[in-house]
């Protein structure tokens, strides 16, 4: 691999030792696929999630006396301890998991994170179509790369981290045009009333097609040219659920896509599936791993929600309270919590019994890690990566019914799954 | 019996030599115990097995981008496996192999889930992007 003069002095230690192991990283990634040179980034997003003492020794070995180079934004924590108390977790929890995020914190403070501490941090990056960056986290890197056309590959979290305090990345895979091509068809089928489609059928959709594509990028034919991002932010986790193509197009919706001579460069699709009601079904009973009617918790915002979704979750809750057995956790970010506070829509549904819920990891992470603990046995959600996760991530312990948005509502309502 | 030779494209360096370990579907470590190397996820087809010091044998990494860690945590608690050989390729799944110092190779001309079976002695060579294949007699 071509290395510059600068990227040369990086690697000979001129920069410190820090900067050579980074570069080091990077290169070595590089070479496993061919990369040619390094070329600068513009930002990129890190993770904060799944940490243990042994990572975090790693991660602050990586950064230790930098700062970073780009912009750079962070994933959700495992937990917000200052919703401890509400969350029902138990003080031993607190102590157990309090020591790595207040540590993590104050690494990220050094070396100049923009602490959004979020999987939906897009109202940060206005990424630009054909931007080179270096994203972690399978949800906000897809997004990125499919949605807005920004070009990154599936980074680790060492990967971008070592991006962000180089400012470089090797030139392999999603950086070069030629590999961003789709390579198989997905049909939706117009039986499906695909404008009708809930959050959940979307999630269902691209975790069918994960399976299906296997190691090939998807081109989605036949969902509404007015989806929005709302929709799109839950196409990205629940495909690589089984798959390892971290990108996705779909004709006349994202921006490489407008034709299918551009999503496939000007070639054939290798093979065309068919994803209609018979796929959905099968699909939302394979995610739904509960064995109990009664559940304990509602988990909405995974990915974090937009302020579109929060704005639904409380229409479709309408005023009615939720069961007192029952949580309903909404998880979001920051700046749309403090935009639908001032909309009215954080006290309506706290006032009937929701919990907004911001800085933290509400599915995936805490509901799975530490859902035990909080008495968590049975789950709801529309969420496939939450769902997909639950069953190896709790060691078979949480269980999980995966539906549309408003069966998750009623059954917060209700205290049970589907209780009519 | 003689060996097999196939080559494919150099991932993670290394040499090493084992027990061939096949999984057939989509496989990431998230699903072994990091403690134990044992495969934990009720209902995987490798439900109970261990991964520690085996070859693993499958057609691509998948899940979400913490697959990177699962195998330097395996490595740190000494029960990683030896080495990793795929079909295609997964980002998260060869900085894994990197940053665990495992030798990997991926992307071969042959169906190695037809051609590797549980149990043959495999010698993966990590520098060369080359595998031997001795069957399990």
């Amino acid at each position: 691999m071509y290395l510059n003069r600068e990227e040369m002095e990086m690697l000979d230690g001129r920069d410190g030792k820090v900067v050579q192991k980074a570069i080091g990283l990077l290169k070595r990634v590089g070479e496993a696929y061919d990369a040619q040179r390094m070329i600068p980034i513009t930002r990129a997003h890190i993770m904060a999630l799944e940490i243990t003492d042994v990572l975090f020794e790693l991660l602050s070995g990586m950064t230790k006396g930098v700062t970073v180079k780009v912009p750079t934004t962070v994933n959700p924590f495992l937990v917000n301890l200052a919703k401890a108390e509400q969350l029902g977790l138990p003080e031993e929890n607190r102590l157990s998991v309090g020591t790595v995020l207040t540590r993590l914190r104050e690494l990220h403070q050094r070396i100049g994170v923009i602490p959004t501490y979020s999987c939906h941090p897009h109202f940060f990056h206005e990424i630009r179509l054909g931007e080179h960056m270096a994203f972690t986290e399978s949800n906000v890197m897809m997004l990125a790369t499919s949605w807005y056309g920004g070009r990154s590959n599936i980074e680790g979290a060492t990967t971008a981290m070592a991006s962000a305090i180089t400012g470089k990345t090797p030139e392999y895979g999603l950086h070069i045009k030629g590999n961003r091509y789709g390579r198989a068809l997905v049909r939706v089928r117009k039986e499906k009333g695909t404008e009708g489609f809930d959050y959940a059928d979307y999630n269902a959709l691209a975790y069918w097609t994960g399976k299906v594509v296997k190691d090939r990028i998807p081109v989605y034919l036949g969902l509404s040219r007015q989806m929005k991002i709302s929709h799109a932010k839950y196409m990205c986790a629940p495909q690589i659920m089984h798959s390892c193509a971290p990108m996705f197009h779909i004709i006349g919706v994202t921006p490489e896509a407008s034709t299918m001579e551009e999503a496939f460069g000007g070639k054939k699709p290798e093979e065309t599936f068919a994803y209609g009601r018979k796929e959905r079904e099968k699909t939302f009973e394979e995610l739904c791993t509960a064995k109990e009617q009664k559940i304990d918790l509602v988990c909405l915002g995974c990915p974090h929600c937009t302020l579109e979704e929060i704005a639904d979750i409380a229409r479709l809750l309408g005023g009615k309270k939720v069961s007192k057995n029952v949580r309903l956790w909404i998880g979001t970010n920051e700046p749309n919590k403090t935009l639908a506070d001032r909309m009215g829509l954080v006290k309506n549904i706290e006032d009937h019994g929701g919990l907004i819920l911001t800085d933290m990891c509400s599915g995936t992470g805490a509901a799975i890690r530490l859902g035990e603990a909080m008495g968590i046995r049975t789950a709801a959600t529309n969420s496939a990566t939450f769902a997909g996760a639950a069953p190896g991530g709790s060691r078979g312990r949480v269980g999980v019914w995966f539906g549309r948005t408003k069966d998750c509502i009623s059954a917060a309502v209700a205290g049970k799954w589907r209780a009519n | 019996m003689g060996k097999l030779t196939i080559r494919g494209h150099k991932a993670s360096r290394g040499r090493a030599e084992g027990e061939a370990l096949v999984a057939r579907k989509p496989f990431e470590f998230r699903h072994v115990d990091h403690q134990t190397g044992v495969v934990t996820l009720p209902g995987h087809e490798l439900e109970g097995q261990s991964v520690k010091d085996k070859i693993m044998v499958y057609p691509h990494g998948c899940g979400p981008t913490t697959e990177e860690w699962s195998l330097y945590v395996m490595r740190k608690s000494g029960v990683a496996p030896k080495g990793v050989i795929n079909m295609a390729t997964y980002v998260c799944s060869t900085i894994g192999a990197i940053l665990a110092d495992i030798p990997m190779v991926y992307g071969f001309d042959e169906n190695i889930l037809a051609i590797i079976k549980n149990g043959d002695h495999i010698i993966i060579d990590g520098d060369k992007g080359i595998v031997q294949i001795e069957k399990k007699k």
